[in-house]
C-alpha cells in the first residue's frame, strides 16, 4: 500500500463501509472491481503461453485494418435485442451498461428503438423538407447539408421508456444493461436547426414543429418550436463519423434534454404549425396515465436519474477488498451537481466523485470507494440536478404516479450483495 | 396582461418533488423551450424572445440567450443558402399529417361495415379478432374508468382524438405494406375501430367532416406537462 494512504483514510464516511472520494485522487489504493460472470473479463491463459515472452511478441502482428473493430475477445460485449417475433423491426436494443467505463457510447453499441425496423436509405434520393407555416419551403438535400456551419452537442439520449421494468410488482433480474440501457451518450454534429428555420422564414405566429422520419412508419411527433430554434441541430454525425443506419443515417434531429422518440431518425420532413399534431405516439403512447385517470402528456425533459453500473446484478464480488463503485448520472435539465451513493439501503449516504467533465445534459461517471467486509449490502445512488431536482426513491415515485404510467420511470434503483458477492435488484 | 407579468408567470409545471435549489438554479427551468409561445417576434432582434428581453426579472436567462445569440447570429451570417425553392403545392406532396381538426383529411369515406373485411385481412393477424390485441397491441375495449389499476389504454377508453386513427393508418399500416391502404380503406378501418369501441355507430360514415366532429371520452383527459397549453 502506498505511503501516501493513512489509517485515516481508510475510516468508513457512510455505513456499509463507504470511504472518501478522496481516496480516488490517491495514487496507492488498489481497486478490486467486480466482474460479470461468464460474460466478460479475461480469458484464461493459454498453458503453453509464456507470460514473460508470448508469443505475439515473437511474430510481426497483423496488417492494417481500414475499419477497426473491438477485439474478439471482446465479442460479447453486445446490445441485448427485445423485438416483436412476428415484426422483427419493431422493439429495441438495450445498451450494455454493465460491461462499458467512461461516458461516450461507443456508436455501434447506442441503445435502439425502431418501430418497423431500420430503413435502407439512398443519400442521393433522401431530402429534407421544411414547409408549412413559412415564408418559402425549402428543400434540402444530404450534400446542401453537409455544406452548412456546424455544431456539436455532447448528449445522453434516453428512451421515454426506459427503465419501465421498474414499473413492475417484482424486481426483474437482469444485467444493468438490460434494465436501464435504452439511454446512451455521443457526441452528435449537425446543423443548427435555427439556421435552417430562418432561411425558410417562420411565421410569427407558429408555436409547433412537426418532425417526421423517413422509416415504415413514418413516424412523426410534435415539437416546441421554441426549443427547437434554441438549441436543436440537424445531426449527419454521430462520434465524428456519419450517422449509423440505425441511429437514423443520413441525418436525425437532436433536442438536447428531451426524451428519445422525439430525436426523430432519417429525418424527412418538418412542418410549422400552430398545432401539435396529436400523432399516435404522443397521445396512445409516450403519455403517462396517473391513478386519477388523467395523463401527462407532452413529458419532453427527462428528469435526473442514476444507476450503480458496477457492482449490478449478474456481476460477482471478489471477497471482502476494497472495490469501486461506479456508476452513471444523468438529467435533462442541466448539469448533475451530485451523486449520493449508499450501502445501507439509504440509511446512510456519501458524495460520490464525478469525473470531469461534467456537462449538461450528458452522461456523468460517478465513483465511490467502498471497503466490503463481505456482510450482505444494498447499494443505491441518487443524483441531484443543477436545478435542485432530487432522484426519487421508487416508492415516492409510484405514490405519485402510480404503476401504469409505463413512461419515465427515474426512480433509485437498489443492488443487494449477499455474503457469497452476488448481486440481485430488490426493491428497498 | 403586460409583457414583464406574462414573463413572470412559470413556465413549467411545478413538481412537489423538487427541493432545495438556489434561485440562479430555478430560473434555468424557465427556458425558453418549455413554452412554444415563447420565441422571437421581430426581425430586429432576432433571436431573443421577447418576452425574455422586457423581462427584468429573469437576468441569468438573458443572459444565457445572449449568448447563444450571438453564437445563432454569427451562424445565420456564415450559413450558405442552398434550401431548394418549393412552390406550395409541391411541398403538400409530402404532407402525411392530420390535425385534430381535419386539416390534412384527404377525399373518401368508409363505414364500420366496409372497414370489417379490411380490419380481418390486413389488421387481425396481428392485433388479434376485434382488436382484442395479440402479437401488436390490444386496439378495442369496453369502456371502463382510467382510474381501475392497469386501466386499458385502447382506443376508446384513452385515445383524445379520433383523427389520430386516420394519421396513424395512412402512414404506417398495415405493418408488412405500409402507405398501402386507399384513403377510403383508411376512413373505413378508422370506422371500424371506432364503432367497436363503441364511439361511434355501426352506419357513421367517417370522412374529412365528420371523422374530426367525434369527440372521444378522452378529449379532456390530458395534461400538458414541460409546455403550455
Amino acid at each position: 500500500m502506498s505511503s501516501h494512504l493513512t489509517a485515516d483514510d481508510l475510516q468508513p464516511v457512510a455505513g456499509g463501509g463507504l470511504l472518501h472520494r478522496r481516496l480516488l485522487l490517491k495514487s496507492g489504493l488498489m481497486l478490486a472491481t467486480a466482474a460479470a460472470t461468464g460474460s466478460v473479463g479475461v480469458a484464461p491463459a493459454n498453458a503453453s503461453e509464456d507470460l514473460a515472452s508470448p508469443s505475439w511478441m515473437r511474430m510481426p502482428g497483423a496488417p492494417f485494418s481500414a475499419y477497426g473493430n473491438p477485439s474478439k475477445h471482446e465479442a460479447r460485449v453486445m446490445r441485448a435485442i427485445g423485438a416483436n417475433k412476428d415484426l422483427p423491426g419493431n422493439g429495441v436494443s438495450w445498451t450494455p451498461l454493465e460491461s462499458l467505463e467512461g461516458m461516450i457510447t461507443p456508436s455501434g453499441l447506442h441503445f435502439e428503438r425502431h418501430h418497423n425496423g431500420v430503413p435502407e436509405i439512398g443519400p442521393a434520393q433522401h431530402r429534407l423538407v421544411v414547409h408549412g407555416m413559412v415564408r418559402q419551403p425549402l428543400m434540402f438535400a444530404v450534400n446542401d447539408l453537409l455544406r452548412y456551419p456546424m455544431r456539436s452537442h455532447l448528449i445522453f439520449i434516453e428512451c421515454g421508456g426506459n427503465s419501465n421494468a421498474g414499473w413492475h410488482e417484482e424486481p426483474i433480474q437482469r444485467p444493468v444493461g438490460s434494465f436501464h440501457g435504452l439511454i446512451s451518450c455521443s457526441e452528435w454534429s449537425g446543423v443548427p436547426l435555427a439556421v435552417l428555420l430562418d432561411q425558410a422564414g417562420i411565421d410569427p405566429k407558429a408555436t409547433w414543429v412537426i418532425a417526421e422520419g423517413a422509416d415504415a412508419v413514418v413516424m412523426n411527433v410534435s415539437l416546441p418550436l421554441a426549443k427547437l430554434m434554441d438549441d436543436a441541430i440537424v445531426a449527419l454525425y454521430q462520434n465524428g463519423e456519419r450517422i449509423r443506419p440505425e441511429n437514423g443515417y443520413p441525418m436525425r434531429l437532436i433536442i438536447p434534454g428531451f426524451e428519445g422518440v422525439t430525436n426523430v431518425k432519417w429525418l424527412r420532413r418538418l412542418q410549422i404549425t400552430d398545432q401539435p399534431v396529436m400523432a399516435r405516439n404522443e397521445t396512445a403512447k409516450y403519455t403517462e396515465l396517473l391513478p386519477n385517470g388523467r395523463a401527462r402528456q407532452f413529458t419532453f425533459g427527462i428528469d435526473a436519474k442514476s444507476v450503480i453500473t458496477t457492482p449490478s446484478p449478474f456481476q460477482k464480488m471478489f471477497g471482502p477488498n476494497i472495490y469501486e463503485i461506479k456508476g452513471l448520472a444523468w438529467s435533462g435539465r442541466g448539469r448533475i451537481a451530485k451523486v449520493e451513493v449508499s450501502a445501507d439501503g439509504g440509511k446512510s449516504w456519501a458524495e460520490a466523485a464525478l469525473q470531469d467533465p461534467v456537462l449538461p445534459r450528458c452522461f456523468t461517471r460517478f465513483r465511490m470507494p467502498w471497503s466490503w467486509d463481505g456482510s450482505p449490502a444494498i447499494l443505491k445512488s441518487r443524483a441531484t440536478d443543477e436545478t435542485g431536482y432530487v432522484q426519487p426513491e421508487r416508492d415516492v415515485l409510484i405514490k405519485e404516479r402510480g404503476r401504469n404510467g409505463y413512461f419515465h420511470y427515474n426512480a433509485i434503483a437498489a443492488w443487494s450483495i449477499d455474503e457469497d458477492g452476488a448481486v440481485s435488484h430488490v426493491y428497498a | 396582461m403586460s409583457m414583464r407579468d406574462r414573463a413572470a408567470q412559470p413556465h413549467l409545471s411545478s413538481s412537489p418533488r423538487r427541493r432545495g435549489s438556489i434561485q440562479a438554479s430555478d430560473e434555468r427551468k424557465t427556458e425558453a423551450w418549455m413554452d412554444p409561445g415563447l420565441r422571437r417576434d421581430d426581425g430586429v432582434s432576432r433571436s431573443v424572445p421577447a418576452r425574455l428581453r422586457e423581462s427584468l426579472l429573469l437576468p441569468v436567462v438573458l443572459i444565457c440567450a445572449l449568448i447563444s445569440t450571438f453564437a445563432h447570429a454569427a451562424d445565420r451570417l456564415a450559413a450558405p443558402h442552398l434550401g431548394k425553392p418549393m412552390t406550395a403545392g409541391e411541398a403538400a406532396k409530402w404532407d402525411l399529417s392530420v390535425f385534430p381538426d381535419g386539416k390534412g383529411l384527404p377525399e373518401g369515406k368508409g363505414t364500420a361495415a366496409d372497414g370489417k373485411s379490411i380490419f380481418v385481412t390486413q389488421c387481425a393477424s396481428c392485433h388479434g379478432d376485434g382488436g382484442r390485441g395479440a402479437t401488436a397491441e390490444e386496439l378495442v375495449a369496453e369502456p371502463q374508468p382510467l382510474t381501475e389499476a392497469g386501466a386499458s389504454k385502447a382506443i376508446g377508453p384513452y385515445w383524445p382524438y379520433a383523427t389520430t386513427l386516420f394519421d396513424f393508418i395512412r402512414r404506417s399500416m398495415p405493418a408488412g405494406a405500409p402507405g398501402s391502404l386507399s384513403s377510403d380503406d383508411v376512413y373505413a378501418v378508422t370506422a371500424y375501430l371506432l364503432a367497436a369501441n363503441g364511439v361511434i355507430s355501426e352506419t357513421d360514415e367517417m370522412n374529412a367532416t365528420t371523422l374530426p366532429a367525434v369527440k372521444m371520452p378522452n378529449r379532456d383527459g390530458f395534461d400538458w406537462i414541460d409546455v403550455k397549453h
